[in-house]
């Protein structure tokens, strides 16, 4: 009962390292995206807002058709990449990776700019008066001082990758062993001769990658109440 | 030198800003909400000032009209927030690095070592801030700005929100600061008593304004009223024996000595005295049978009426004292600046305080002297000791 079989060990690896590498991926731009809308005020604001929440409303398989017209052999991005690099974006792990990224990307920028928002402008205006360009002020005391929060939000991103369904289903590779945890279930759900037992494994091994993820969470979010300004 | 003509504006509030001055401590008051920090603000590059210009040791910092705005991390200018900011995830003494390390090698005015020996942080470096009292953050925000080696310090009521026997001893390290550095301060206070103490040059925040007005004591004539039951002096002297009776102290404050209620401190204990000035009473000699053990002998030095009542400011062997007394007592004895009298108050109604770093130096020397062949370093550390002793005792 507990031990797994090829197919669902390959399926678990290839879901961890596509959230895992979703997670990095993300976390840069998100972190300065995030902090771009705590803290600045620009044109479009409000269109860039819409545009990176916007995968977390839209139904994933939006998500993913749009991946597949942009990054397909004759998309405007797909193109050029498969003629230049040789990267093959849908059908393959690159596009499974955008995939991932995109439905994880809106709830850690989410996250980074509630904890942003969290840090006391008050101290960043200390720092300036202590002789702190911006750019030290961000790295030395708004980061640190939003870093659980920003983590938190990391976590968050890398458990909706896990969970990332629909648009995976439309950029995957869909062949044995290059199935996401996911899908695997859904196959195995939809395969005429799959066993019950190995279905449950699948099904409790989601929830418990879920359940961990969130419960880590919730512990960087305490960390930071604890550890907040007063 | 500062030199600010400016007009500042944030949300209702207008405030022409004309603030020119050499003095080393400029104090600038104000009641509460007048627009006091918002001043300090412009200054050090927090809020843009909507027209004028303000230079700083002769160095532009903002001149709208060659749409120049030199940014805060630029000015050099320290600022001692009133809610302290210490940078919470960091420990004390990575707080006191943040802008030392920063600073410019050529403006090298002040050493760690110093600012963590005047303000008495040693035993703090290791803390977190939030574990800190009041004081003890104000004290590490001071140090934290001053090692930045500022070209002017901002104090935004740097003594507000703490208890009077902190406010006590924080006023005798922002002496000891006005004292020993050459940097330029501007202190804004509510309170009159402590801006009295520390303060060279007043300015006052009133109808839209913030203007120099000249010595602090002319605040006296424009607020008289509203302070006179409040004020408090603030007098240094050390502690010459003890008492006649248990719990009881003398303090010598230069020629004279008077009697007051505290713990038992060795006998040359630098301790301050700070005085209500509806405690002290005013009399002309000869003086009959008191009960009130403390006369000390002072001259007036201006007459401040207000209502029914004036505040005396009295000028003894160099040291500040006020007396409020009734119209009625002026006339009948003919009080006048430049009048001798006897200022007379009882000895409970001083409070004393030895700065902790005082009665830790005095420890420090008595354990000292039974080590003292130990070792060199420790006789070259002492004699640095005994040096802030001596200064201290400057009263």
């Amino acid at each position: 009962m507990l031990i797994l079989s090829e197919t669902e060990w390959s399926a678990l690896k290839l879901s961890l390292l596509l959230a895992g590498g979703a997670a990095l991926v993300t976390l840069p731009p998100g972190v300065l995206l995030g902090w771009l809308l705590a803290r600045r005020q620009f044109p479009y604001k409000l269109l860039v807002e819409i545009l990176v929440f916007l995968p977390l409303v839209t139904p994933p398989v939006v998500t993913g058709y749009i991946i597949l017209i942009f990054c397909g052999r004759h998309g405007w991005l797909g193109k050029p990449l498969l003629d230049g690099f040789g990267l093959q974006m849908v059908f393959a792990w690159p596009g499974m990776l955008l995939a991932a990224a995109a439905s994880g990307f809106p709830l850690l920028v989410r996250s980074v700019r509630t904890a942003i928002e969290g840090v006391d402008v008050r101290l960043e205006q200390a720092a300036a008066t202590l002789g702190f360009p911006p750019w030290r002020v961000f790295w030395r005391i708004t980061l640190p001082l939003a870093w659980p929060g920003v983590l938190a939000g990391s976590v968050l991103c890398f458990a909706r990758a896990v969970g990332e369904f629909g648009a995976t289903r439309v950029v995957g590779m869909n062949t044995d062993g290059h199935r996401t945890l996911p899908l695997e279930i859904y196959y195995q759900i939809d395969a005429p001769d799959g066993t019950g037992v190995e279905l449950l494994r699948l099904v409790l091994l989601s929830l418990l990658l879920s359940a961990g993820a969130l419960c880590l969470c919730e512990f960087l979010l305490r960390r930071k109440n604890r550890g907040s300004t007063p | 030198m500062i030199e600010a003509r400016c007009r500042v504006e944030r949300g209702a509030l207008r405030l022409d800003v004309e603030l020119v001055s050499a003095a080393p401590v400029i104090g600038i008051f104000g009641p509460s909400g007048s627009g006091k920090t918002s001043v300090l603000y412009a200054i050090a590059g927090l809020l843009r000032p909507t027209s004028g210009a303000i230079a700083v040791d002769g160095v532009l910092t903002d001149d709208p009209i060659n749409d120049l705005q030199l940014p805060p991390h630029r000015r050099q200018i320290g600022f001692v927030f009133q809610e302290n900011r210490l940078f919470p995830h960091w420990t004390v003494a990575q707080n006191l690095l943040a802008g030392y390390r920063l600073r410019k090698a050529r403006a090298a005015r002040m050493p760690l070592e110093a600012a963590i020996a005047l303000l008495d942080l040693e035993p703090l470096l290791d803390r977190i801030p939030d574990s800190l009292s009041g004081g003890e953050q104000r004290r590490v925000a001071i140090a934290r700005a001053l090692l930045t080696s500022p070209r002017l310090l901002i104090l935004d009521e740097p003594l507000t929100g703490l208890d009077a026997r902190l406010r006590d001893s924080l006023l005798h390290y922002l002496q000891r600061l006005t004292q020993q550095l050459a940097v330029q301060i501007l202190y804004v206070s509510h309170t009159l008593g402590d801006f009295l103490t520390l303060a060279n040059v007043a300015a006052v925040v009133r109808d839209g304004t913030c203007r120099l007005i000249g010595s602090p004591e002319q605040l006296l004539d424009l607020y008289a009223g509203s302070a006179a039951e409040t004020m408090e002096a603030t007098l240094c002297g050390y502690v010459t024996a003890p008492g006649p009776d248990p719990g009881l102290m003398e303090v010598g404050l230069g020629r004279a000595t008077v009697m007051t209620v505290g713990p038992a401190l060795p006998r040359g204990t630098p301790v301050r005295l700070t005085l209500a000035a509806s405690q002290v009473l005013l009399a002309l000699p000869p003086l009959p049978a008191l009960s009130i053990r403390n006369r000390l002998p002072a001259r007036i030095v201006a007459l401040h009426p207000t209502g029914g009542h004036a505040l005396v400011a009295l000028d003894m062997d160099g040291q500040r004292l006020f007396a409020d007394v009734t119209l009625a007592a002026v006339r009948e004895l003919a009080l006048r600046p430049g009048l001798d009298v006897i200022a007379c108050f009882k000895a409970r109604a001083a409070r004393l305080t030895a700065p902790a770093s005082m009665s830790a130096a005095v420890d420090d020397i008595a354990q000292s002297g039974q080590q003292i062949q130990s070792s060199s370093a420790e006789l070259s550390n002492l004699a640095e000791r005994l040096k802030t002793l001596v200064g201290q005792f400057k009263v």
